[in-house]
């Protein structure tokens, strides 16, 4: 009796855990709203008011009823396969690119459709022009060039009549036998005119823009090549606008100014071109080795025993991440397991497969060596994270991988950019197909504890398989 | 060489096909290449400024455009396949079938017989043919705009698997096989002009006209060939594979894909091969465009600063150095593709190795112009914007030949910026001084050199307004072919610059209407030019002005100097033409002349590095004593 209730407990007990924990990890994944899930997941090939990869979802609702979205959403290859007309033609409209299919509750789709409703809405005030005036956007919207035109044609007009008046002077001068305008004159005044006002253009955008341009590098090897950038910079900088000067500065001095102006017969000088090519080369030598240094350590440097590994799979259009599970290890794939529920190609019948977690945004553990494992299911796309300055092609057929460290957390990150709203973010820089401008992935680093926290809130592979061991212990 | 062809060949009477159409001189096929150049040129703005629309004003709406391109901008926007397709376009366009075709086709027919002294091209109806293979092509090209699934999409470099896949994005349909029908014509057209170039160069050559007393113009179209003989076939030869994947089931550049829905049968082969295979061509491809650029700028600076060349054996020797070396620099494009990385450390060394000979030019024609007698001829003007252009955009490859720092500038905005200033820009400069420069031999005219001025002003200015702000976006890592900006944060704040840029590039684009009218106005209406109107010394400006058939009535003159005796101390005027014999010269200029060099006055090997040089000439037999 005592030995059976004990058992009775230890099984209540473990049922309740389950049930807790199952309801928290639902409730820590269920959590994203409408927004988010529609940002994460639709948005790379689906916008409100304009067809992208796929058609615009205006009026989606009076397209299709919810039972049949829902069931699209879900599978959308499964409807096409059990034959419903509309959907065969829906993706044969769309160049067959088949939708992935959405592992989501009824009420995550809901959302989602909600979510586009109140877009459109949005979308409907805007265009009336109605609400609080909108944003800037809006109003450029309306405004279209502005009064472009109006300024181009001015400055056309203006340049005929100059032009013209010119041409009346000059003829009348000329008349008396005298050149009014020296052209060799202005042109060689021009090119002191271009140099200066040029260089000052230069300043400005210096001025205006670097502040616009990547902040400190947040990974280890960043800093490294930011280092590099900056030396390269000033070296290059100095050449610019020394010879610039030098050529701008000559055509006006040495500019024809009438018969008595004479050239200098100089047809060579050997020692000054040794100099102009020892010179340079020597430079060369020096950038070359410091390159082939840093790029020797940021792609072939150690692997080290406690990095975070992780697959980056790249399709049209969107990312895909997977973390191995407790066994540190990515279980094997191969792309004709691709499937509309298996949309990476993951080995189900290996082991290894089991623990692997499937996850929409990437945490990352701040210093720790962290090695992204490229994979790509149809074109060649390119993993590039330029806030650490990372980049690697992903390339089908050919696994490839890029290793670095993350030095910064976002949140450091915000703070150092005073931009609350900054985000570390996967874009696709390899062209491949109408919404490359829109893959994208949030990356998060956190510290070591919150990753952790982050890792266990992830569902596995097999949530079907895990839950059945649960049942078994 | 010297054969003198007795009969008169501009009496015989010619009908309107065979002089205007299938035209087998050397003077009408060059213009064919011109206008033919000039249409694409056009084409491939027009194309630049409807993306750059999109760029500028990316959540605008704009009526006209979906009355223009029907279903490619339904509702006033610009669907983002057909963006990529403009961008796919205006690319190919302007690297072959303006700056390659348009720019050597042009001058290297016009001037190789010019200015060796030759009657024509060695073989006039090759020549013929090229021009037609490549008219066919461009037509074949734009056609490829016309078609439902809309022209080729996957970028100028066609990269495999998108271009393989028409799954992957529509371009890659029926615009893709056209463009590669188109490429494969247009291949064979370069490599027939180009055989030619080099056979007439090399064999035909007037007395008196040592490789030696070529002028650089001549130098750079003969470098050119060469590496057009050398690298097109190995496009060529990727395309067909390519066609092969695409049409025949094969799988060079396949493997491992699933797309639309389903897992293809193609395994074992690389997506990489086709971009070594694309940059063996690609790299040398920017130097065939390059070169003849360079070319021209020397030939109109020494002209137009009453100068010689400083340095001319650099000059060749620099132009040598470049052809050789862009042949084992291509790995400099595939850094961040996966490709081994030792390979990038060696790319990474030859590519900034190109950087000295590079260097060596700029240097020399600064020193050209130091102490010179300037004209500013509308040339002139182009040809140092040039300079200004190749130093602007030559510096910047300085990071990206860099292995490392590619990792995070590989196909930004930087690298946009990048091949625009130096590749783009500065070639387009080159074609328009040599237009300016060469036009009075192409029609016996003059362009108006006012508007000449405005011209290169506005476009001097624009093409910095357009391209120098874009090094800031790359420095953001902005990437290149995207469609908008609005949806990642950090790109986001660069949509004011983007729509200053797309103002830039429409006024700049505006004032090249400037020379479209300046060019055909004066063929019927500019001023008369005379023989010599720049007071050159080399050969094509003895010709008569009307451009006869075999270029000189009589006998074919014969040379004497080299083309740079430009303000001879001593000499009565400050040219000495190539035809003017030592004997003519006042005595003083004689003397020192003769006797310690035998062409020029410092031809003396007078150090171990000319000495080496002279050599390295004899090597390839470049020298004759």
């Amino acid at each position: 009796m005592k030995f059976q209730s004990l058992t009775a407990v230890k099984w209540l007990s473990s049922g309740v855990l389950t049930v807790v924990f199952g309801f928290l990890a639902l409730t820590a994944v269920a959590q994203p709203t409408g927004a988010e899930l529609f940002s994460n997941n639709c948005a790379a090939c689906h916008k409100i008011d304009q067809d992208l990869v796929g058609p615009a979802l205006k009026g989606i609702y009076d397209r299709r009823d919810e039972a049949w979205l829902i069931k699209w959403i879900r599978n959308s290859q499964a409807v096409i396969a059990s034959g419903d007309q509309y959907a065969v033609d829906l993706y044969n409209k769309w160049n067959k690119v088949a939708m992935p299919a959405y592992d989501w509750s009824d009420d995550e789709i809901k959302s989602v459709l909600a979510y586009v409703k109140e877009q459109e809405a949005a979308l409907a005030t805007q265009s009336a022009g109605g609400g609080d005036g909108g944003t800037a956007a809006v109003a450029a919207k309306r405004d279209g060039w502005g009064n472009g035109p109006l300024v181009i044609l001015t400055i056309i007009m203006l340049g005929a009549l100059l032009l013209y008046a010119g041409r009346v002077v000059s003829a009348r001068y000329k008349l008396k036998g005298v050149r009014l305008f020296n052209w060799n004159n202005i042109n060689g005044v021009l090119f002191i005119v271009f140099l200066v006002v040029g260089m000052a253009l230069v300043a400005f955008q210096f001025l205006k823009y670097m502040k616009f341009t990547l902040p400190v590098a947040a990974s280890e090897h960043g800093v490294v090549l930011d280092q590099m950038l900056a030396i390269t910079f000033w070296i290059t900088f100095v050449v610019f606008v020394a010879t610039h000067i030098l050529l701008f500065v000559y055509a006006f001095m040495y500019r024809n100014q009438g018969k008595e102006s004479k050239a200098l017969y100089y047809p060579d000088n050997h020692k000054l071109e040794f100099f102009w090519t020892v010179i340079p080369a020597v430079v060369l030598t020096v950038l070359v080795l410091y390159g082939t240094k840093v790029w020797r350590e940021i792609t072939q440097g150690e692997i080290e025993e406690n990095r975070v590994e992780l697959e980056l799979f790249a399709y049209q259009f969107g990312w895909q991440a997977r973390f191995p599970g407790a066994d540190g290890l990515l279980g094997s794939h191969d792309f004709r397991m691709i499937s509309a529920t298996n949309s990476m190609g993951i080995d189900e019948m290996d082991p290894n497969s089991k623990d692997d977690l499937l996850v929409p945004e990437v945490y990352l553990p701040v210093n720790r060596q962290v090695v992204l494992r490229l994979r790509a299911r149809d074109v060649i796309h390119s993993a590039y994270l330029p806030h650490f300055r990372v980049q690697m092609n992903v390339v089908p057929g050919m696994p490839t991988q890029f290793v670095f460290t993350p030095t910064m957390t976002t949140e450091e990150m915000r703070e150092k950019t005073n931009n609350y709203n900054f985000n570390y973010e996967l874009a696709c820089n390899k062209i491949c197909g109408a919404a490359h401008f829109n893959m994208r992935m949030k990356f998060v680093v956190v510290s070591e504890a919150e990753y952790e926290a982050w890792l266990t809130k992830q569902r596995t592979y097999f949530r079907k398989a895990e839950a059945q061991t649960a049942s078994i212990n | 060489m010297s054969h003198n062809h007795e009969h008169h060949h501009d009496h015989h009477q010619e009908s309107f096909i065979s002089k205007y159409i299938f035209s087998m001189d050397h003077k009408m096929i060059a213009k064919q290449y011109l206008i033919t150049g000039m249409i694409m040129a056009v084409v491939a703005a027009l194309l630049s400024l409807l993306f750059r629309l999109q760029l500028g004003w990316p959540e605008d709406t704009f009526p006209w455009l979906e009355s223009l391109l029907g279903d490619w901008g339904k509702g006033g926007r610009l669907d983002p396949n057909f963006y990529l397709a403009l961008v796919t376009m205006h690319g190919t366009l302007m690297v072959f079938f303006v700056l390659t075709a348009g720019l050597s086709g042009t001058f290297s027919n016009l001037l190789i017989p010019f200015q060796i002294g030759a009657r024509d091209m060695a073989s006039p109806f090759m020549n013929m043919l090229s021009y037609w293979l490549f008219f066919l092509s461009s037509v074949i090209m734009l056609v490829s705009l016309f078609v439902e699934s809309g022209p080729a999409a996957a970028g100028w470099t066609i990269y495999p698997p998108l271009s393989a896949l028409p799954q992957a994005v529509p371009g890659s349909g029926l615009g893709m096989t056209l463009w590669l029908i188109s490429m494969t014509l247009f291949i064979a057209s370069s490599l027939m002009g180009s055989l030619n170039y080099i056979t007439t160069i090399l064999n035909m050559r007037t007395v008196g006209m040592k490789m030696t007393r070529m002028p650089l113009t001549i130098w750079s179209f003969l470098t050119t060939s060469i590496l057009g003989v050398l690298s097109f076939p190995v496009l060529l030869a990727a395309a067909v594979l390519l066609i092969f994947d695409r049409s025949f089931g094969t799988s060079f550049y396949l493997s491992d894909i699933f797309i639309a829905g389903e897992a293809l049968n193609r395994q074992g082969g690389s997506p990489i091969l086709f971009q070594h295979l694309f940059w063996f061509l690609g790299h040398p491809e920017v130097y065939i465009v390059l070169m003849p650029a360079l070319g021209i700028t020397s030939e109109v600076i020494a002209t137009n600063a009453r100068k010689p060349i400083f340095g001319y054996r650099a000059m060749v020797g620099s132009l040598l150095g470049i052809s050789f070396l862009s042949f084992i620099v291509w790995g400099h494009h595939m850094f961040v593709t996966g490709m081994n990385p030792f390979l990038g450390n060696v790319f990474m060394i030859l590519t900034l190795v190109i950087a000295v000979p590079s260097a060596v030019k700029t240097f020399n024609y600064l020193a050209t112009l130091w102490k010179g007698n300037i004209r500013f001829t509308p040339a002139m003007l182009f040809a140092i914007g040039l300079v200004s252009l190749f130093i602007s955009g030559g510096l910047t490859g300085i990071y990206l030949g860099n292995a490392a720092l590619d990792i995070n500038l590989h196909d930004t905005y930087f690298v946009v910026a990048h091949f625009h200033l130096v590749m783009g820009s500065a070639s387009m400069f080159g074609m328009l001084a040599g237009v300016y420069h060469w036009y009075p031999k192409m029609f016996g005219k003059l362009m108006n050199e006012k508007l000449g001025y405005l011209h290169f002003w506005l476009t001097f200015a624009a093409v910095y307004l357009v391209f120098f702000p874009m090094h800031f976006m790359g420095l953001d890592g902005v990437p290149r072919r995207y469609y908008n900006f609005t949806g990642f944060e950090y790109m986001s704040e660069w949509m004011d610059l983007n729509r200053f840029i797309s103002v830039s590039a429409i006024l700049g684009s505006a004032a090249q209407l400037i020379f479209i009218w300046n060019f055909f106005y004066s063929i019927r209406k500019g001023k008369d030019a005379p023989q010599n109107p720049w007071n050159s010394n080399t050969l094509e400006w003895t010709t008569p002005v009307e451009r006869i058939h075999g270029n000189w009535p009589g006998e074919i003159p014969h040379v004497h100097r080299w083309p740079y005796d430009y303000s001879v101390p001593g000499a009565p005027q400050d040219f000495i033409p190539q035809t003017v014999k030592d004997d003519d010269l006042p005595e003083t200029l004689r003397a020192p002349k003769v006797a310690p060099a035998p062409e020029h006055a410092t031809a003396e090997a007078s150090t171990t590095e000319t000495l080496l040089f002279s050599r390295f000439l004899n090597l390839f037999g470049l020298k004759r004593a």
